[in-house]
């Protein structure tokens, strides 16, 4: 038992190393960016939806909870050149003609790149190790380049999409088609159907001024070696969904998509979000709902409770060729609670599979963060971050991962950015994959041994779509 | 005017705008009576070149005219047309493709398929507005406004409209837009002057 648990620890190492490469393209990866198509359609500056990109402001979360459409009649503020492919009034012919509908008379698209220097202060840490113990890494100074697809085909059906170049290859990172306003009030009921990244907040999936993603993306088979095309609660993955927003405080989302299965297999993964704003502006920005100081369309005093149940099941082949299905159950929630122009985004949730560990197992997460910033102008917020993993394997010890981000975002124009982020972090033990896929650099050597508090990086990272 | 819906909702036109201020009845009236002009202000203000203002329930019979609403550049020009009910619109096509007109709208009418250079017409019975559409090219647009008397006027491109020849009296003055609409005003109009009346649109 002892033989086959060490085999085992073995295998994980090797996968370990390779996972070691994964966890610095996730760490270096920050996809999101504005998206210049919205601009260009209604003529419009980035800082009507963001303030510093991709962080959205009031106005922008609207947007993206409405299907990417301005409050009202979307046309009305679209200032771009539109092709009538049928004019409004073929709606009184159908089904003798085809339903009406536009194209954008300019090709929707936008570019971005960003990357980042970084710089290992400390010699021995796990983030310098994870760049060969190099102290500065200029490898990733223009890392990735994405490109944009935004519009609509009308005032209901919306579309948006991108795709990411890297040294990887070239990834859809999600594409979706929106349908939205499709009975009743509007925004009550649309439907998202495509490549999608699942609603499990009521806002946006990149809320945070230091790290790509809100919610931290916990890949629990990965983690313990058993796949490295792991599920996560925040991948955008095939499927559809059907969301809404009622009487502008209440938000909803239910979905299912095909999850991350290396082969084929019926849609098993479900998910349902629920959120609920107290004061401030309407979360569909409708009504005339504006924010008290025109000037800070970002601030307001107001306080989101949101909540989310996840299940996912995965089918994938083990190193040993056999076929192991994990299930996943995930519960979380979080907060957002704003005083003007500080913000303080709260959240955690509880992962149990019942077969993530490469010879399977069962395997409890836990992932919380916290993420507290200042706007203290529209182009310059500081921001302080914490994250926290906990896995609890079956027959194995728990292992921990504390991370603090501290650094500042800011403009140096509308569409340029600049980011200096400083990353400390402990570890207490560590699962066989290394904490890579959970966003983390420190490297304990053994399952129980801790290392840390060590800076990993301090990161300068710059961004610029167009 | 009142029983036809002059607030329909169409499509949003993609064609450029023929900014000319028509005023039809001028020719019958304009030697007496008063002008009725002012301003109309859209929002969003790309909808103002669809924008007729004209006024309702003037007595009197009016004699029945003849206009012109050409195709060129697969483009109805001019974008919007005022006529009187019994009127006559001769559409022509001076394109090198084929077009078709119709309307689906209140009487309907479909004029068929005409070669370049051929001219079809229609004479309207009943006032209204009638969206016109050509089925090969379904992008174009154009309005035929139908009004129950002359004393109309499609808005130039800064939004001024002038009616003159109007008979002295007090009349309501109202507006038509293909999105946007404002409320019906008053207007008392005095021989040889010009009375001032201005509409806001908005959703």
């Amino acid at each position: 038992m002892e033989a086959d648990r060490k085999r085992s620890l073995r295998r994980w190492t090797v996968r370990g190393s390779v996972l070691g490469i994964f966890t610095l393209l996730l760490l270096t990866a920050r996809a999101a960016l504005g998206v210049p198509a919205f601009a260009r359609k209604y003529g419009t500056s980035c800082l009507t939806c963001h303030t510093v990109y991709p962080k959205l402001n009031l106005f922008g979360e609207a947007f993206r909870r409405n299907g990417y459409r301005f409050p009202g009649v979307d046309s009305d503020f679209v200032k771009q050149a539109v092709v009538p492919l049928g004019q409004d009034a073929y709606k009184k012919e159908f089904p003798h003609a085809v339903w009406p509908g536009t194209l954008p008379g300019d090709v929707p698209i936008a570019l971005g790149f960003n990357g980042q220097a970084v710089f290992h202060p400390e010699a021995r840490a796990g983030g310098a190790a994870a760049d060969n113990g190099a102290r500065v890494n200029l490898n990733d100074l223009i890392g990735e380049a994405h490109v944009w697809a935004g519009g609509s085909f009308d005032d209901q059906i919306t579309f948006f999409g991108e795709l990411t170049f890297a040294d990887g290859g070239t990834e859809i990172e999600h594409v979706g088609v929106h349908f939205n306003d499709l009975v009743g009030e509007p925004h009550v009921l649309n439907l998202a159907v495509g490549k999608i990244v699942p609603t499990v907040s009521t806002f946006g999936p990149h809320s945070s001024y230091l790290v790509d993603q809100a919610t931290p993306p916990l890949s629990v088979t990965a983690l313990y070696g058993a796949t490295s095309d792991s599920w996560n609660v925040a991948d955008a993955y095939d499927g559809l969904e059907v969301n809404g927003t009622i009487d502008g405080r209440l938000d909803y989302a239910v979905g299912g998509n095909a999850g991350a299965n290396v082969e084929v297999r019926s849609p098993a993964d479900f998910y349902a979000h629920l959120g609920y704003k107290l004061g401030g502006v309407r979360l569909d920005g409708e009504k005339g709902s504006t924010v008290p100081d025109p000037k800070k369309p970002w601030a307001e005093k107001a306080l989101t409770l949101h909540a989310f149940y996840y299940r996912s099941g995965s089918r994938f082949s083990a190193a040993d060729g056999a076929v192991l299905e994990d299930t996943a159950t995930t519960f979380g929630g979080g907060l957002r609670a704003q005083w003007n122009s500080w913000e303080l985004d709260s959240g955690a949730y509880q992962e149990r599979h019942d077969n993530a560990l490469a010879g399977g197992g069962r395997v409890s997460a836990l992932a919380q963060y916290d993420e507290l910033s200042y706007v203290i102008y529209p182009w310059l917020v500081p921001a302080v971050r914490v994250e926290y993993v906990r896995l609890s394997p079956a027959g194995g010890p728990a292992v921990t991962d504390l991370r603090g981000f501290a650094g500042v975002a800011a403009l140096v124009r509308p569409n340029i950015k600049l980011w200096l982020v400083a990353q400390v972090e402990r570890a207490t033990g560590a699962p066989p994959g290394g904490w890579g896929p959970a966003s983390g650099l420190a490297a304990p050597t053994t399952a129980t041994s801790s290392v840390g508090p060590e800076v990993e990086a301090i990161t300068l990272g710059l961004a610029f779509a167009f | 005017m009142g029983a036809h819906p002059v607030h329909s909702v169409f499509g949003v036109a993609g064609c450029a705008f023929a900014a000319v201020v028509l005023t039809l009845g001028s020719a019958v009236a304009s030697a007496a009576g008063g002008t009725v002009s002012g301003k109309v202000e859209a929002t969003p203000a790309k909808f103002l070149e669809e924008t007729v203002v004209y006024l309702k329930e003037v007595p009197g019979s009016f004699p029945a005219k003849t206009a012109s609403l050409d195709q060129r550049g697969m483009k109805f020009i001019p974008h919007v047309l005022v006529v009187t009910a019994g009127g006559t619109v001769d559409f022509l096509n001076h394109d090198t493709v084929a077009h078709n007109v119709f309307s689906p709208d209140n009487e309907t009418y479909n004029l068929g398929t005409f070669k370049p250079d051929e001219k079809r017409s229609y004479t309207f019975k009943t006032g209204g507005v009638y969206t016109q559409l050509c089925s090969i090219h379904p992008e174009m647009l154009g309005f035929v406004f139908v009004g129950e008397n002359p004393y109309a006027a499609v808005v130039g491109p800064d939004g001024t409209f002038a009616i003159p020849g109007v008979p002295a009296g007090t009349y309501t003055a109202a507006v038509w837009n293909s999105h946007l609409k404002a409320a019906d005003k008053k207007v008392t109009v005095t021989e040889g002057k010009t009375a001032e009346v201005s509409f806001s649109l908005h959703r």
